[in-house]
């Protein structure tokens, strides 16, 4: 599970310079604004949950959910 | 961007939190603070998270994902003045992913939530009706055709009263605690997103505050036109306030007497767009 924190990290690290770079290059009118739109569509999602996850995943196995009392 | 995606997400949390206070106020409770939203969402992305075992795993983190994408593309078709069909795809498809939600988990309280939620969906058919009505007047289903109509001929919020009314009930019905809030009633624990806790429910309240601020930023294109972002807040605001009067003083109807009204309203909408397109 360590190996997965990790994992999380880095993908909150790609993906947060990825919409840094978007910004860049829009900013820069290498990419139009369209693009980076999308590009903000697909990693803004996997930038907070990823955030998240890296902070927080749990370390040990998985509950069974609450079925009723 | 990326800054007007992020003002959206926050203000439109603490638009929700505004809401939740009025509501306590008329309902003579202090309430939490205005910015109580925000905090969740902070709350839930520093708690243990992890999959159920009864989940299905790739729909259970799938659909957060998805569910911020829609939103955030919701936005940025609103605010550049996109396509008011893709909007309204959005919505209905807001509906297919609260529906994912709740099976995904393995509760039976999600799969309440659920289907709930396609049930809810009659609250979406009036927006067919405001729609066909806008585009009868402005020839033009794009936003800045629509808000550039409007710098000439005013306001469709009074030229259209009814397909705005229409339009407010269908962002009523996205409220919380509203009349129409059959998917997140209490008896139900807490509808389609039970099971989502966690980082997976701040990934929920990311997509809160962007739903909040696409639905009401929406209305007052489409019916108010083109406002300075001032502006944009204290209607935003004011409309929260409305929409907390109307949730707070209306009981949550059952979901058979939600989807009656829903559709009753609709007919009298399309009796309305009859009327309209017989005298344009």
């Amino acid at each position: 599970m360590k190996g997965r924190k990790r994992l999380y990290g880095r993908l909150a690290l790609v993906s947060g310079l990825l919409i840094l770079a978007g910004l860049l290059l829009n900013l820069g009118g290498i990419i139009s604004l369209i693009a980076y739109e999308a590009l903000l569509v697909l990693l803004f999602p996997v930038f907070v949950l990823s955030l998240g996850l890296w902070w927080m995943a749990r370390e040990h196995e998985a509950d069974i959910p609450f079925l009723g009392y | 961007m990326i800054g007007y995606l992020l003002f959206a997400v926050f203000f439109g949390l603490l638009l929700l939190g505004i809401h939740r206070k009025v509501i306590a106020r008329i309902q003579r409770r202090p309430g939490p603070p205005v910015w109580q939203e925000i905090l969740h969402m902070f709350k839930f992305s520093f708690k243990s998270t992890w999959v159920p075992v009864t989940a299905s795993q790739s729909l259970f983190i799938g659909i957060v994902l998805i569910a911020i994408g829609i939103w955030s593309a919701a936005l940025f078709v609103v605010v550049t003045g996109g396509s008011i069909l893709v909007i309204f795809g959005i919505y209905l498809l807001h509906k297919i992913v609260e529906h994912g939600f709740g099976l995904s988990s393995g509760s039976p309280y999600g799969k309440f939530g659920g289907v709930r939620s396609v049930i809810s969906a009659a609250s979406e058919i009036p927006l067919f009706v405001s729609v066909a009505v806008i585009a009868l007047y402005t020839q033009s289903f794009e936003v800045s055709e629509i808000v550039r109509y409007q710098e000439v001929h005013g306001p469709l919020l009074f030229i259209v009263p009814l397909a705005a009314v229409a339009m407010y009930l269908v962002v009523l019905s996205k409220m919380p605690s509203g009349p129409f809030s059959i998917v997140e009633s209490k008896e139900i624990v807490s509808g389609y997103k039970t099971e989502h806790f966690g980082v997976w429910r701040a990934g929920l309240e990311v997509t809160n505050g962007l739903k909040t601020y696409v639905l009401l930023f929406t209305f007052l294109a489409l019916f108010i036109g083109s406002l300075s972002i001032g502006w944009v807040v204290v209607a935003m605001i004011l409309l929260v306030v409305s929409l907390a009067f109307a949730c707070a003083l209306c009981p949550m109807l059952s979901p058979f007497d939600s989807v009656t009204v829903q559709t009753l309203f609709t007919l009298l909408m399309v009796g309305y767009a009859a009327v309209l397109w017989v005298v344009a």
